[in-house]
């Protein structure tokens, strides 16, 4: 045993040593070089910031927005190709907060100074977070004509640039987005189901209809987010919609969206179906209805909730209680709802009542 | 004599060049993923939904004996940009003023405790709101612990998220909105997600907020920032990316209430109960729960104290050692399983082979090539050779994460950034060898010393697949 090789096994030390030194060396000049790049590019950031800074400024103000966009023009149009996207992130940045008009004549302006084509360009480019940052900044300059653009990232090989892409055309809410948001949404391959989904409300009614198409999915996960999607965007006329989910789909997180859903959309007179789901089987569709019968003005749900303000489950009772509350302050139900929580005397009932005037 | 020694010095040495090797790889596919979260999709990041659209948030935090500090947390977590939210504190038995603090700062006034809990915990004493802060509540209840302390606020919290954090860490005010990214994105299937949680120590705080983070001299706290960032920064954003994520940390962390509920809450039998909960969830959910997923934000922070000196490093670093080998013991059942996806057939494997012995290694390869030299002083070259390696590799991995930092963040200037290269070039002499033996201690007093508390898993047989028993979330 005395006679291990040791020193054949560790020959490589030498090489290995060697190799971890450079790799070093490497790792120590990349790390510097990238702390004076991005000193460079805030510097260069900065420095355009002062450009625009003043101009923006009486542009958003609207006091003299008309001569403000024509000095802002030739500003735009005097940056360099390197410049340019941060300029338009800058411009978009700084008029975060204006009106429809101003950021219409910003994005009109960035469109003027070929921002848009130049975009266009990076959405094929070969760095994968280049392309994602090209659709953001399309979406940020809102040219309709690069819709047809970021569709096409939609397919993009990498799940990042898609869902850029899904963001940037629920930014820009052109209807024209809607049928390839709507497969995006109804395939859920493409782009994750949360972001096809903001996307779709982004449309506004255009995207209406891909969640009344989602309804009839065969992915739960889809007709969850549809509930969800007609209550934020059809409002009260759909109604019914979500009752006959709630009346056929056996699948209880669908059922408990459905519910979820008309406590969102709300009204005088609680669908039958939304009553009866107090009683349900399932305890995630109770809660749910408990608290979205607090948003109908109907005296007819008072002596349900006074019951369910009693309920075993803690949630239940609280929701319950929360809603009677809800309920005082309407002009139908008040009067009811009212008399139900001063005779009650469910511990539900006295927190709620205690919250509420804290929070009065 | 010498012929087994240089046997065990070629084992250890195979033992650390995969380990490290593994750990470069998970750097690399971090700096990767890192790059991308900044450049690509920072500026365009959707904005909130309106606020009746949004799910809400309670965020919990267990307090004992934390008079000091308990009111300026409170109101600093009160001051998170993001609503719906609610802000429970619990008074976890504390034997100090944290209550009367409480009480004096934000007028409480009591609220009924109400019906069956749905977790147990120890006596609850008293539940309360405040007159002054509307969305904080109070809970008074006896001592029971960390993991005790969260069950009861778990029962009593009203919204479907629950984050939870300690009464000594600070968030940053967007951290809970950018927490919340993975639900927005798959508000389906995200069951929890995991903030970054960084050394506070030696930066500047106003009013309970980080106003300029900065590195110590002190060598306790700077290799611990380096540590953290390589621990986080570093292999964390890897292990999300392929949905393996075994630990969110107890310093900042994001939950469906219902899916903790329905995993029966935090053990209080294990000292690590964040990593616990963690493996748990993937353990019990992602069988029948697939695309269940527990992701990890690295932009949402939250500011952490961490030990100043030797004794308070060992106590912790002691705790921690016993809780992994706690959890190991509870979840080793997932170990090499492709049914629990990355978490089985990675992570733990990866957890189980190299941090949870990669302490003993390290020491008895100490041991080894001390004897080794001593016995045949012509094996000089090799300790020489063995330390320049390890201390050559473990500069590698503090430089990837510092990459990530810099790419990601650029919290650190110019000097800050040289004292963690400095401390970092410097650990394996004081800091590895030193965190070796305590966790060595460690192992060997559990396998030895509390072998009793190991337990099993209590199963709960679930009726329906795991993804139909959670509530879906508001959108």
């Amino acid at each position: 045993m005395t006679d291990f090789p040791i020193q054949d096994v560790f020959a490589p030390l030498g090489w290995i040593f060697v190799v971890l030194l450079a790799a070093n060396v490497v790792l120590y000049a990349f790390l510097i070089g990238l702390h004076e790049k991005w000193w460079v590019y805030r510097h260069r950031r900065e420095h355009i910031r002062e450009r625009l800074a003043p101009i923006v400024e009486r542009l958003v103000s609207g006091a003299d927005a008309e001569q403000a966009s024509d000095e802002l023009r030739p500003v735009v149009a005097s940056l360099s190709r390197a410049e340019r996207p941060v300029g338009a992130w800058l411009l978009k940045d700084m008029t975060r907060d204006a009106d429809e008009q101003t950021l219409h004549r910003v994005s009109q302006i960035l469109d003027e100074s070929g921002a848009t084509e130049l975009a266009e360009r990076s959405t094929r480019r070969r760095t994968a977070w280049r392309r994602a940052l090209a659709c953001e900044i399309l979406g940020a300059i809102g040219a309709e004509r690069s819709v047809p653009v970021l569709v096409e990232r939609l397919d993009d090989g990498r799940g990042e640039v898609r869902m850029a892409a899904a963001r940037a055309l629920g930014t820009m809410g052109s209807p024209l987005a809607a049928p390839a948001l709507t497969s995006a949404f109804l395939e859920r391959s493409k782009v994750p189901t949360g972001v096809a989904y903001d996307a779709l409300r982004g449309l506004g009614r255009h995207g209406a209809a891909a969640f009344h198409e989602g309804l009839r999915s065969r992915d739960p996960t889809v007709r969850v987010a549809s509930c969800f999607g007609i209550a934020a965007l059809t409002g009260s006329n759909d109604g019914d919609v979500l009752t006959g989910v709630l009346e056929d789909d056996n699948n209880i997180r669908v059922r408990a969206a459905a519910v979820k859903a008309l406590g969102v959309i709300g009204g005088t007179t609680p669908p039958r179906v939304l009553l009866d789901a107090v009683d349900d089987p399932e305890i995630r569709v109770r809660r749910e209805a408990v608290a979205a019968l607090g948003v109908f003005d109907d005296p007819g749900a008072v002596d349900t909730l006074a019951v369910t303000a009693d309920d075993p489950d803690r949630e239940i009772a609280l929701r319950s209680a929360e809603s009677l509350i809800a309920l005082r302050d309407r002009p139908r139900a008040g009067a009811t709802a009212a008399a139900a929580l001063t005779s009650s005397t469910a511990w539900s009932v006295d927190y709620a009542r205690t919250i509420s005037e804290l929070t009065a | 004599m010498t012929g087994p020694l240089q046997i065990a010095a070629i084992v250890i040495f195979v033992y650390f060049a995969v380990y490290n090797l593994l750990i470069l790889a998970l750097l690399a596919m971090s700096y990767g993923e890192m790059s991308w979260l900044v450049r690509g999709r920072q500026p365009g990041r959707s904005g909130l939904r309106p606020l009746a659209q949004r799910p809400g948030v309670s965020l919990v935090v267990p307090a004992y004996n934390e008079e000091e500090l308990v009111v300026t947390t409170a109101s600093a977590l009160l001051d998170q940009e993001y609503a719906p939210l609610e802000v429970v504190i619990v008074d976890d038995g504390s034997t100090d003023a944290t209550f009367e603090r409480l009480n004096r700062a934000f007028d409480l006034v009591p609220l009924p405790i109400g019906g069956a809990l749905e977790l147990e915990s120890t006596r609850i004493r008293g539940f309360y709101a405040s007159r002054v802060a509307p969305a904080l509540r109070v809970l008074q209840k006896e001592n029971g612990g960390r993991a005790d302390a969260l069950n009861a606020a778990l029962s009593f919290a009203r919204h479907e998220l629950v984050a939870v954090t300690d009464a000594d860490c600070i968030l940053e005010r967007d951290a809970l909105t950018r927490l919340l990214r993975p639900f927005e994105e798959h508000p389906d299937d995200c069951i929890a997600s995991g903030g970054n949680v960084r050394v506070v120590n030696a930066s500047q705080i106003v009013d309970g907020r980080v106003v300029e983070p900065r590195v110590s001299w002190r060598g306790v706290d700077a290799t611990q920032v380096i540590e953290y960032l390589r621990g986080f920064l570093g292999t964390r954003i890897a292990w999300s990316r392929m949905n393996g994520l075994v630990i969110v940390s107890g310093g900042f962390g994001l939950f469906r209430r219902d899916t903790l509920i329905t995993v029966g809450g935090f053990r209080k039998e294990t000292l690590g109960e964040d990593m616990e909960v963690t493996l748990r969830l993937h353990h019990e959910l992602r069988p029948g729960w697939p695309e269940a997923r527990i992701a990890f934000v690295p932009d949402a922070v939250c500011w952490t104290q961490a030990p100043d000196n030797l004794r308070g490093l060992r106590t912790q670093r002691i705790r921690w050692q016993i809780g992994l080998l706690q959890t190991l013991r509870l979840h080793g059942g997932m170990f090499g399983r492709s049914r629990y996806g990355a978490a089985g057939l990675l992570a733990v494997p990866f957890v189980g082979l190299f941090e949870a012995i990669a302490a003993i290694f390290e020491v008895v390869g100490y041991v080894v090539i001390f004897t080794l030299v001593v016995v045949d002083p012509s094996s000089w070259p090799y300790l020489i050779a063995f330390f320049g390696i390890a201390v050559l590799f473990g500069q590698v991995q503090s430089f990837i994460a510092l990459l990530i930092e810099e790419v990601g963040f650029r919290r650190y200037g110019r000097a800050g950034m040289t004292r963690l290269l400095g401390w970092s070039l410097l650990e394996i002499f004081w800091y590895r060898p030193l965190l070796a033996l305590w966790r060595t201690w460690a192992t060997l007093s559990y396998v030895f010393g509390r072998r009793s508390v190991w337990g099993h898993i209590p199963r709960r047989a679930l009726d329906e697949a795991p993804a139909e028993s959670v509530a879906p979330l508001t959108r």
